[in-house]
């Protein structure tokens, strides 16, 4: 009764209990993604919502190819960069050019040294162009081009975004780092 | 060390499948934005807000018709009456259009003076037969008036009277409403118009013009060609305000305007009249001869714009003539004119001077031509040349010194190549005129020489 079948066919005819099993199952990983595009937790929290009624909405539409997560991780993708679509328009766009090119050097990391938590959170200090690049083409494997028709840019600003996203991130995790050797 | 990561494998490693527990007010928050949505948006199986819009706009339409199928049977009904069978005129029974009398039902009519005399009774059960038969008849009396420019609109200056429709007695509604003697016409055109509304207590006319007037029945004269709208105001004891309004069209006129005067003459001698047309705005012309007295017709009558009339043309007795000039909307103009004399054609004199001075260079055969004026030559000045003629001139002694047939040779004043006397002579003038008339005349010059004192 509790397959992904059973809850996919409830929710298709908008059953209440098959929705809400769907959310207990999906709503963390899902959150966890959406978290990844936004720059606090409850950003992340309205995209998930949103994201929901999206799928709730069309969930009909799913045909069945491929996975279900997989099509819910789009649409929870999409419903972000929408989001921040949208925040443009409110928000002061952050002065991208104004990071260092200097002292670039590739540093290697284990995956001990950081934190899930602290690794969130310089993803939410990122500028939110660099973001939206960086988990794109980093963590969903999108091509630039594919990028450049998402997000609505040309395909060489998603590389040049992509290169100063990485440099940003580097920086930060390197201080990151030395601050808490500093500490300890 | 191969378990050293690059940025990305750590971002995904760490974040790509990192579960983070939502907030507890997450899953109601999902349920109410999913709720409002699905409201939000057509789905045909559920109450959304379409269903919604569409049940308020039925609704309202129920209340609509039901208002005014109240008011319909009330008091208010006898506006729409008004526009196609007019109670008014049939109550107030001028009878001033007979026509639109006619055009009505019979049924109709009867029907109407049941409305307007307030017979109709308070149960809504007659009224609704009534209604019935009212509106049957509507049709057939709404065709004929089909045409008629006239528009009918009701301002009630009291909006709760739909509401109480029924309580209004009949006879209290205000109808505004007039007739006039033409609707059309050609300028300019008087028209007599008609207050025949109900239950006015002021009202007010007006003409397309500035100004109004208070008159019960006014007269109106429309000189601008066009279309002159006509509106009765009326207010009723409650403040109710309504008009009528009617159109009345006004078509240009044409002016007759012409001149008569002497032609050329043909070759035979024949006089004749050229008419002169100055009319303005017209299309066509009839020219006709006017006898004295009323009847006698002249066999002489023309179309033309500019025609010639012969003077034989002119019978006697016939001594005007009369232009009748049509535009294209049928407007006509006329005016009459008195035929001058022709002249000489009527009374043909001879007139002589009574002195001369002849050439002192010597004799010059005395000829001359038509219309030329000599003062050296002893001749009349004639209305019309004479068909026979003599002229004959004599010594104071008696002596005749000077004969002549032709009307174009005058004496010079010498008699066999010599001067004669300066002072006076005789002369004697006899002929026929061209009308057979014979005429014989005499009298006295005085010759002058210039150059003896």
């Amino acid at each position: 009764m509790n397959g992904e079948k059973d809850i996919l066919s409830g929710c298709i005819r908008g059953k209440q209990s098959a929705q809400r099993k769907l959310f207990e199952k999906y709503s963390r990983l899902l959150l966890g993604v959406c978290n990844r595009y936004a720059s606090c937790i409850e950003e992340a929290e309205d995209i998930m919502q949103e994201g929901f009624v999206k799928i709730f909405l069309n969930i009909k539409n799913f045909k069945g190819e491929g996975s279900l997560v997989a099509w819910m991780r789009r649409i929870m993708i999409n419903t972000a960069i929408t989001h921040y679509h949208k925040m443009l328009k409110h928000r002061y766009h952050e002065d991208l050019e104004n990071v260092s090119e200097l002292k670039f050097e590739e540093t290697n990391w284990e995956e001990a040294d950081f934190s899930r938590e602290e690794l969130f959170n310089v993803i939410h200090q990122m500028p939110q162009g660099y973001r939206q690049v960086f988990n794109l083409y980093a963590v969903e494997g999108y091509k630039h081009r594919e990028i450049a028709e998402i997000l609505k840019i040309d395909e060489n600003t998603s590389k040049s975004q992509y290169s100063r996203a990485r440099r940003w991130l580097q920086e930060r995790l390197v201080n990151l780092k030395e601050s808490e050797k500093a500490k300890r | 060390m191969s378990d050293k990561l690059n940025i990305e494998q750590l971002v995904s490693s760490k974040l790509g499948e990192a579960e983070i527990e939502p907030a507890q007010g997450s899953w109601p928050a999902i349920q109410r934005k999913l709720r409002w949505r699905q409201f939000m948006r057509f789905d045909p199986v559920k109450l959304n807000i379409f269903y919604l819009g569409g049940l308020l706009v039925i609704s309202a339409g129920l209340i609509l018709l039901l208002n005014t199928d109240q008011s319909d049977t009330g008091s208010m009904k006898d506006t729409g009456f008004v526009r196609d069978a007019n109670p008014a005129e049939s109550i107030r029974n001028k009878n001033i259009t007979p026509n639109q009398e006619e055009l009505v039902p019979e049924d109709a009519t009867n029907q109407q003076h049941e409305v307007a005399s307030g017979k109709i009774r308070a149960a809504s059960q007659d009224r609704e037969a009534d209604r019935d038969v009212s509106q049957s008849n509507r049709e057939p009396a709404n065709d004929v008036k089909g045409s008629a420019l006239e528009e009918f609109e009701t301002i009630p200056g009291d909006t709760s009277s739909t509401g109480h429709a029924r309580e209004l007695p009949v006879q209290n509604t205000l109808v505004p409403y007039f007739t006039c003697s033409v609707q059309y016409g050609c300028a300019p055109l008087i028209v007599q118009f008609f207050n025949q509304s109900l239950n006015e207590t002021s009202f007010h006319w007006s003409f397309g013009t500035e100004g109004t007037m208070q008159d019960q029945d006014p007269v109106y004269k429309f000189i601008e060609p066009g279309k002159h709208v006509v509106t009765l105001a009326a207010k009723n004891a409650e403040g109710q305000t309504a008009t009528y309004h009617q159109i009345i069209e006004v078509y240009p006129s044409p002016t007759a305007e012409f001149e008569i005067e002497e032609g050329i003459k043909s070759p035979d001698g024949l006089g004749n009249f050229d008419l002169i047309n100055y009319s303005e705005g017209a299309s066509s012309y009839a020219w006709n001869l006017v006898g004295k007295s009323k009847g006698s017709h002249s066999t002489w009558s023309s179309n033309e714009f500019q025609p010639s009339i012969q003077l034989s043309d002119i019978e006697q007795g016939t001594r005007y003539l009369s232009l009748v000039a049509t535009n294209e909307d049928g407007c006509t103009d006329s005016t009459i004119q008195v035929i001058p004399d022709y002249p000489g054609s009527f009374t043909p004199t001879l007139r002589f001077p009574t002195a001369f001075s002849p050439n002192p260079s010597g004799p010059g055969g005395g000829q001359y031509s038509p219309h030329e004026k000599r003062i050296d030559l002893f001749y009349p000045v004639f209305s019309t040349e004479p068909r026979e003629y003599t002229l004959r001139i004599f010594t104071r002694t008696g002596e005749q010194i000077f004969e002549t047939q032709n009307i174009y040779r005058g004496w010079d004043g010498y008699y066999l190549q010599e001067r004669s006397a300066g002072g006076v002579y005789v002369w004697m003038a006899e002929g026929t005129w061209e009308n057979g008339k014979e005429f014989k005349t005499q009298g006295d010059i005085t010759l002058i020489w210039s150059d003896q004192r």
